[in-house]
């Protein structure tokens, strides 16, 4: 591919294009901040100042500065740390989840379910709707551990976190709450005090920043112990050191999406709002992510087109949609598949994501392809 | 203690008044492949070839995959000195007894510089008295742990193990042949085997952007990479299928959709074959494997074809061409999970059994079919894969 050509870039629910601030200090710091945060020199120490502010900033911006944040390899590791690092199998009783977790929470849950731990999951109907029956009739005293994401990666749709956690209060107030924001995070604004929660994922690389970096948010009850095991970096919760060039670049990103949250949460609900507008006009789309969902993803069906096909015509067009969730690559998706969704809208789905670098015309170039591809690729 | 690769030829003395022009392609073989890793220095030594350089262990493996080599050994290499012969048999002792147990041994000496002093058994019989000295060992010439093989030659050799080269004809030597080839288990196999015996490969590939992805064609090119550790550099045609897909599947009978398909990819690969002076098509088909491999298949397939078709693996069980393609390593790479050219546009219920004449007919209702196969080959992609 000519990497001078326009390129339409919907793919940003699975990563997005680092913004150039994050390209620039995280650059700078691979030049001038190469000491190790453990070291007790200078450089060391400028390290560990500048992992330190990030981290403390961070931890404001979710509103718990007393809180504890740890810096992990991404979502993946985050949810894995929460999942693993909280809880002790021998003691535990129930978990609850949902159907539609990203994969390395409903795998890490799985796991657990397979070496003896009783498990309960939520499972929206085909509105992308969780009754308030089926809240309360999950969540019961003998809970103790809940992971729940806050937005689908596949769909947009926004769990009702805050309405568990006020059940979670009144029935099982010593269960731990997990949220996974990796795709809430930076987009909608969180307050886990507010909202009660007690490990929050997050990744850098959904909103601008560097991949290979992202952390857990624990609030100060919670006890976590190590998943991996080695030196004294992180307070043994997570050893190995430090990142600092990515967490710098963090750093940035964060500060970027915490002053202009609101203005680019508007910015993409209009694009959104805009393509849902012009889907409607074209026969054989049909919308599958709920009207309440989170603006920054769209996923539709454009019938009797498979996923792969249409991705793959768009990506010779030089626009990049996905089909399914990108991380699980060929198979169907499980979200769609949990939701009930009917096959011929399953193997036709891709999903559509929105960053603040697109615009309406990208929409507009969209639809000219897609009604091109339902004229040449349907045989 | 210097070492060199002796080198033993395969069946290429078999081949009369062609064995030089056989033992010049193997040594161009050979010296191609190799000195990709550094200088190497390959010499001539009657039947045999001496590869000498730095590190000569490291090309080892890569020698392995040759085809017309029987075998290989890493050999000591000293002067014609009976005293430098009994230091080279040591060390070789030496470094097998580390790693297995060893208990009895035999020496074969061969000269095949007669002016040497020592004849065979002579040589034999003083190295073997050394050894007995030096080494808690028994001399076993009926099944020996061991077996220390001296040659005297310009220089002398010692060496005891011999591994086994990848047999066959020298790559070339055969002539060209084009391989029809997909992502999956059997073509690739195909491949191999005819590089094996002496073909050089052009591979043709057959793909349906967008309804396959471009992963699949990567996915082919790793294979053909692959194999390319064996058959050296393969041309590579990349046929973009597409139209003449479609065109099939809107006009055609859809039981007839794979076989008229089958048919359109011969005659392409017919005219790339015969453009690139090619002389011989090689499929990966098995009889009865899937539809479109019925005897009646088949000569639909091939039937207006008129280079040799080569299918090695006519005869072949599906657990047969596995194994090959695990040994050659292809197998781990076409189990990948992509869409290729075929299962999209495979019928539900394709004819086992379908008749030439009916078959023609129905594909005559594509009435631009020069016009097809023209465009497909003159927009299609191609490279070197080594």
């Amino acid at each position: 591919m000519n990497i001078l050509e326009t390129k339409i870039f919907l793919d940003n629910a699975s990563t997005t294009k680092p913004l150039e601030s994050v390209i620039k200090t995280t650059g700078e710091a691979m030049h001038k901040f190469y000491g190790n945060a453990s070291s007790f020199h200078k450089l060391g120490i400028i390290s560990e100042k500048i992992i330190r502010e990030t981290r403390n900033y961070i931890l404001d911006f979710l509103n718990d500065s007393d809180g504890n944040f740890y810096f992990t390899s991404g979502g993946t590791e985050s949810n894995n740390l929460a999942i693993f690092g909280a809880n002790n199998i021998k003691n535990l009783k129930i978990i609850l989840s949902s159907t539609i977790e990203h994969a390395s929470v409903y795998n890490s849950i799985k796991y657990l379910e397979n070496s003896g731990v009783k498990t309960k999951y939520l499972v929206p109907d085909s509105n992308f709707e969780i009754s308030e029956q089926k809240l309360e009739d999950l969540i019961s005293s003998d809970t103790d551990f809940i992971s729940i994401m806050h937005v689908n990666n596949e769909t947009g749709m926004i769990l009702p976190i805050e309405r568990i956690s006020e059940i979670k209060n009144k029935r099982c107030p010593n269960a731990i709450f997990h949220v996974d924001a990796v795709q809430s995070f930076g987009k909608i604004f969180i307050d886990v005090k507010k909202l009660g929660i007690d490990l929050l994922s997050i990744s850098a690389h959904k909103i601008h920043g560097p991949k290979g970096i992202g952390g857990l948010y624990a609030s100060k009850k919670i006890n976590l112990h190590p998943i991996l095991f080695g030196g004294k970096q992180q307070n043994k919760v997570r050893p190995g050191t430090e990142p600092v060039e990515l967490i710098s670049g963090f750093k940035t990103t964060v500060k970027y999406e915490n002053l202009n949250i609101q203005k680019n949460y508007e910015y993409i609900k209009k694009i959104n709002n805009y393509a849902r507008e012009k889907f409607s006009e074209i026969n054989g789309i049909i919308i599958n992510s709920p009207d309440s969902a989170s603006p920054y993803i769209l996923n539709i069906s454009v019938l009797d087109i498979k996923s792969e096909i249409l991705l793959n015509f768009l990506s010779e067009n030089n626009i990049f949609v996905s089909s399914s969730s990108a991380c699980t690559g060929n198979s169907k998706s499980h979200v769609l598949t949990a939701v009930n969704l009917p096959e011929n809208r399953i193997e036709s789905a891709i999903r559509i994501s929105f960053s603040i670098f697109n615009s309406v015309q990208d929409i507009d170039k969209l639809c000219e392809l897609i009604k091109k591809a339902q004229k040449n690729l349907i045989i | 203690m210097e070492r060199e690769i002796l080198i033993k030829f395969g069946e290429i003395f078999l081949k009369g008044e062609n064995k030089a022009k056989f033992e010049k392609a193997l040594f161009d073989n050979i010296n191609q492949k190799i000195n990709k890793f550094g200088i190497f220095n390959i010499k001539k030594m009657g039947s045999v070839f001496a590869v000498s350089g730095e590190n000569t262990e490291k090309i080892l493996s890569i020698i392995k995959k040759i085809f017309g080599i029987s075998s290989i050994s890493y050999a000591y290499k000293t002067s014609k000195n009976i005293e430098e012969i009994k230091n080279a048999a040591e060390e070789e002792i030496e470094t097998k007894i580390k790693n297995k147990n060893i208990k009895s041994f035999k020496i074969e000496a061969k000269r095949t510089d007669k002016s040497f002093y020592l004849n065979s058994l002579e040589i034999c019989t003083k190295i073997g008295e050394f050894i007995l000295k030096k080494f808690n060992l028994k001399v076993d010439v009926h099944n020996p742990d061991l077996i220390i093989k001296i040659e005297i030659r310009n220089h002398a050799y010692v060496y005891s193990e011999k591994i086994l080269g990848a047999g066959g004809l020298p790559v070339g030597t055969s002539g060209l042949g084009t391989v029809m080839i997909s992502g999956g288990i059997d073509s690739p196999v195909a491949t191999f085997m005819m590089a094996k015996r002496g073909l050089k490969i052009n591979a043709v590939h057959f793909s349906t952007p967008p309804y396959t992805s471009e992963r699949s064609v990567d996915k082919v090119k790793r294979i053909l990479k692959k194999i390319s550790e064996y058959s050296g550099t393969i041309k590579f045609f990349n046929i973009n299928f597409s139209e003449i897909q479609k065109e099939i599947k809107k006009l055609c009978a859809e039981d007839l959709v794979t076989i008229i398909s089958r048919r359109f990819m011969s005659k392409i690969s017919q005219k790339i074959a015969i453009s690139e002076k090619s002389s011989c098509l090689i499929t990966g088909e098995s009889l009865g494997q899937v539809a479109s491999q019925t005897v009646s298949a088949i000569n639909c397939t091939s039937h207006d074809i008129f280079l040799p078709v080569f299918r090695p693996l006519i005869g072949f069980d599906k657990s047969e061409i596995i194994n090959i393609s695990k040994k050659i390593g292809t197998f781990e790479i076409s189990i990948e999970d992509f869409e290729d050219c075929c299962s999209l546009f495979s019928p539900k219920r394709p004819k086992i059994n379908p008749v030439l004449k009916f078959v023609q007919n129905n594909e005559l209702k594509i009435k631009n079919q020069d016009e097809l196969i023209k465009n497909a080959i003159k927009n299609c992609e191609t490279c070197e894969i080594n």
